[in-house]
């Protein structure tokens, strides 16, 4: 028997876990906080796989319940409304678009409304039962008999059957309804259908449904039976993007309504602004950006990672008490850090240094203008030429990870199986990782293969593991969908999408391109210390946003910022620096446009099967 | 046996076909009607060219797009063979197949040639089986000529859409049975890896095809590799080309197991058309609890003028109308 907790994929989606199963081997990242705290919309923001559904799923009572960490019982106390959770996941929202194909266009906004509805009242009624049940968290009190009173109170509102007695029932009624309206989707589009029963179908009740009124009715009624008149219900909405264009309006407009005591927090990937939002209820939320700026990142989001990678090692070490710090596990290598700040004649800087320009003829002229013949001497007295070359060091040690020596002190490839220890260490698997639990996890599996508790994972087999999860990953982008991710209607962009400048890009070309771009002025024969690695997304092309977004929300393009035209700056993520010989660095920006159209041939090239990663020779072009 | 879903009392068999070389249908006969697509490849008109006989209701049906010189001259060959040749294409061709069967006189027996047909166009030749109403006796063999073994080429350039093959197969719509793909492999490089990837499903099965020629094995294995073998690899199953029936009953059985422990079964059906027929029939058997997908790049996918390597292999789908027997009431 298939298990979803052993399976393929399991461990790395949150979505098809239950909440007692999420809350088992959830780490709170700073954000969280700021989702308990909120009772007004909230709009999550970050790209698969950083845990947007695990936070949602941590909302429910029932996931807070199951929550052993020693912070749980502060927002088990803390918590101040009762969160619904509502998936739109890719297949579901597959399944409501295909059977909607043959629909004709007017008729799918009404079944993505009442898809919606009847979803979302599932989760309403199964939070309640919850609460009156099991619960801990929220914990309410509710006789049987004024449960089967209050549910049939709701159940004509609800279109459940009059007999229905519990909140349980009545969630499982929501559910069975939600099969029916898909059955009714595949009548209207039958061809055989008649259009006497075309007319039956368009008037079926489950049509009516209004999310709102049914929605607010319930939890005022809920709330009035178990005598706590003001407690507020947040519907959680996971991937709203992946709603079908028309359910988007459809829910939209289902959210003009307001009540004080029904609100929503939902979760999207893509990094246009859901402007579109503008104009309904939307218009009135705060962002929680789950990727943030680099700073931020680097200072609060790496102690979430370290805490999720020591559960990952402590896994392996079962009965254990003591399990070892990531830092410990997974040493950095050698010249990391180099030695400090020192470039005395014997320091490590300064071997390093010598080294390169032993034969790296572009280090060379660089380092001899910059420095000029006093050389590395008194050089921390030297402000300028000091910064330029602290700033230089880590491109220095990269270069000579992938360099040596050849024939008449020309450059020459190292061995491929001389593994680089330059993406060893532990804060550099988070800096790869992103920290995306998803790949934290795929990474750390990996890393973790031939574990052996007391040992440390040597930096050139971590570098090895790293690179064989980049590869997978990237390779998956070869056969990618694109979305059309923004939220509301497009005007008549949408119509010039097939005739954009960039048709034949494909997320793989474009990774590939910048990669590739990144690699020639990072192992290239021209040394520049500070090289480009963050672009401007300055085209306002429908087909290139798509891909970028499509990039975005797999985590592949990290958005690092906006200018002051909110504009996107974005930046090929981490996990491909090993693919690419690339720094682990921001680097500078340049224009995406200009990049583009400079290296058509490289995103107009089809991928070939199989085909290496080219590498440019050193001193030559692509 | 299996019940194709309906309202209608019928008893529908899915039944071995026996494999065979594409010269022993030199003595096949007595088919009252035949479907057949006109296609880029020569294995399109493979098994009507070798059949001595033509039905008398003989039909090729074209495609939109990609009528390139090869299609012409298969649509040539269909018509010295005196083929009625239609142009029933994209959405018309499900209303055009259900009309046609229903127009089949009862007891009648027909030769489906699915060797060039698009997922979507297999679908709805078994949607419309499923759909007859009053099915008072059909038979019907769905044959495959597989292709002659050719190197894949390089990955289209199109973007891969995800969906199901064709609304009816959308499966239940419901979110709350875990998702299971049933992924027959083809050759196609990462395709698969990428469809699983986007449709993010907890579990998958992948099935490998054995074919004819033992390259198409490795071609597989090597096209799927950064699938079938990392950390997290899905569990693998293995089918012979040449035994469709065991195909289907496999991917059948393990389909309702799985909707036994309480999962949803999606099927996507890549590489040979004969595992896409083995979906579409599974899910019309239990529909609406079985998807069908489709991963595809659309018309960027090559145009590649597959040979026929000469075998032929099939099922035969029997549909007949129930008896009532003593006691069952009614």
């Amino acid at each position: 028997m298939l298990d979803p907790e052993s399976g393929p994929f399991s461990r790395l989606n949150a979505r098809r876990s239950s909440p007692a199963e999420v809350a088992r081997d959830f780490v709170a990242p700073p954000t969280y906080n700021a989702l308990v705290k909120e009772r007004d919309p909230q709009i999550l923001r970050g790209p698969r796989g950083i845990g947007k559904t695990t936070l949602l799923k941590m909302l429910l009572p029932e996931a807070i319940d199951a929550w052993q960490q020693p912070e749980a019982e502060q927002v088990r106390e803390s918590i101040g409304f009762t969160g619904a959770f509502v998936a739109a996941d890719r297949m579901w929202a597959g399944q409501l678009e295909g059977m909607s194909e043959a629909l004709p266009g007017k008729h799918r906004p009404m079944f993505g409304r009442a898809a919606f509805a009847l979803m979302s009242l599932a989760a309403l009624a199964e939070s309640a039962d919850y609460r009156i049940t099991d619960a801990t968290c929220r914990r309410v009190e509710l006789a049987r008999t004024a449960e089967e009173a209050l549910v049939a109170e709701i159940a004509p509102r609800w279109l459940a059957h009059p007999a229905t007695a519990s909140l349980g029932g009545l969630a499982d009624q929501m559910h069975g309804l939600v099969a029916d309206l898909g059955r009714l989707m595949q009548e209207l589009a039958h061809p055989d259908a008649t259009d006497e029963r075309r007319g039956e179908v368009l008037s079926s009740k489950l049509l009516t449904i209004d999310f709102w009124s049914a929605a607010t009715f319930f939890i005022h009624a809920f709330n009035r039976a178990v005598g706590q008149h003001h407690e507020p219900w947040i519907l959680l909405i996971d991937e709203f993007e992946f709603l079908p264009r028309w359910t988007r309006v459809g829910l939209g407009e289902s959210f003009q309504g307001k009540d004080p005591l029904l609100s929503f927090k939902l979760s999207i990937a893509p990094y246009t602004t859901p402007a579109p939002f503008a104009g309904s209820a939307f218009n009135d939320w705060s962002e929680l950006e789950l990727a943030p700026k680099r700073a931020q990142r680097e200072k609060d989001q790496n102690v979430f990672a370290a805490q999720l990678m020591k559960r990952q090692i402590a896994e392996r070490r079962p009965g254990d008490d003591e399990t070892p710090d990531p830092e410990a596990v997974f040493p950095t290598g050698k010249g990391a850090h180099g030695e400090g700040d020192s470039y005395a004649p014997d320091s490590v800087n300064a071997e390093f240094i010598a080294a390169l320009a032993g034969f790296d003829e572009g280090f060379r002229t660089w380092k001899d203008e910059l420095l000029g013949e006093r050389g590395l001497e008194d050089l921390k007295s030297r402000k300028k030429e000091y910064d330029e070359m602290r700033k230089a060091m880590p491109l220095v040690r990269l270069r000579l990870e992938y360099w040596k020596p050849g024939q008449d002190s020309e450059a020459a490839p190292r061995s491929r199986h001389a593994w680089p220890h330059y993406y060893a260490g532990a804060q550099n698997i988070y800096t790869i990782s992103e920290n995306n639990p998803r790949w934290l996890k795929a990474l750390a599996h990996q890393l973790l293969a031939g574990y052996k508790p007391g040992r440390a994972v040597p930096p050139a087999d971590q570098t090895r593991a790293v690179k064989a999860v980049s590869k997978v990953l990237y390779n998956n982008m070869r056969a990618v969908p694109i979305e059309e991710y923004v939220v509301a209607e497009r005007t008549p962009a949408e119509t010039e999408r097939d005739e954009s400048t960039y048709f034949e890009l494909r997320p793989f070309g474009l990774i590939t391109t910048l990669g590739k771009y990144m690699e020639k002025r990072t192992q290239g024969h021209d040394f520049t210390p500070e090289v480009p690695g963050t672009f401007l997304v300055d085209d306002p092309d429908p087909w290139l946003e798509d891909v970028v977004n499509s990039l975005v929300f797999l985590g592949a393009l990290v958005v690092e910022g906006r200018d002051k035209e909110n504009r996107a700056q974005v930046r090929p993520a981490h996990m491909w620096a090993p693919i690419f010989r690339l720094l682990l660095r921001k680097g500078r920006q340049r224009s995406l446009r200009s990049v583009l159209q400079s290296n058509r041939k490289t995103w107009r090239r089809k991928p070939r099967h199989g085909a290496r990663q080219e590498r440019f020779a050193f001193g030559g072009e692509e | 046996m299996t019940r194709l879903a309906s309202t209608t009392e019928r008893r529908v068999a899915v039944r071995p076909w026996r494999t065979r070389e594409l010269d022993d249908l030199a003595e096949a006969e007595g088919y009252d009607g035949m479907i057949a697509s006109v296609g880029y490849e020569p294995r399109s008109h493979a098994i009507a060219e070798a059949m001595r006989e033509r039905p008398p209701k003989a039909i090729a049906v074209e495609f939109r797009g990609q009528q390139n010189e090869q299609y012409l001259e298969s649509r040539a060959c269909f018509d010295r063979m005196k083929f009625d040749i239609k142009q029933e294409w994209d959405e018309r061709f499900l209303p055009f197949v259900a009309s046609w069967f229903r127009e089949l006189d009862p007891g009648a027996r027909v030769l489906i040639d699915i060797s060039s047909m698009s997922r979507p166009r297999i679908a709805s030749v078994v949607q419309a089986l499923a759909d007859l109403e009053d099915p008072s006796a059909v038979d019907v063999d769905f044959l495959y000529a597989p292709a002659a073994y050719r190197d894949p080429g390089e990955l289209p350039p199109g973007v891969l859409s995800l969906g199901p093959v064709i609304p009816y197969y959308a499966g239940e719509l419901q979110n709350r049975r875990d998702p299971v793909a049933l992924v027959g492999l083809g050759y196609e490089p990462f395709k698969a890896a990428g469809a699983l990837d986007s449709l993010e499903v907890d579990n998958a099965i992948v099935y490998i095809p054995r074919g004819f020629d033992e390259r198409f094995y490795a071609k597989v294995l090597e096209a799927n590799e950064g699938l079938l073998e990392r950390h997290d690899a899905p569990q693998r199953e293995e089918y012979l080309v040449a035994e469709p029936f065991e195909c289907f009953a496999t991917l059948e059985g393990r389909s309702l197991a799985l909707l036994g422990e309480g999962f949803a079964p999606a099927i996507l059906p890549l590489g040979p058309k004969v595992f896409a027929l083995c979906a579409t029939l599974a899910g019309a058997a239990h529909h609406p609890q079985i998807s069908v997908w489709r991963a595809s790049f659309g018309e960027d996918e090559e145009a590649v003028p597959h040979e026929p390597d000469g075998k032929v292999c099939g099922l035969t789908v029997s549909l007949r109308r129930a008896e009532r027997r003593a006691g069952d009431g009614g």
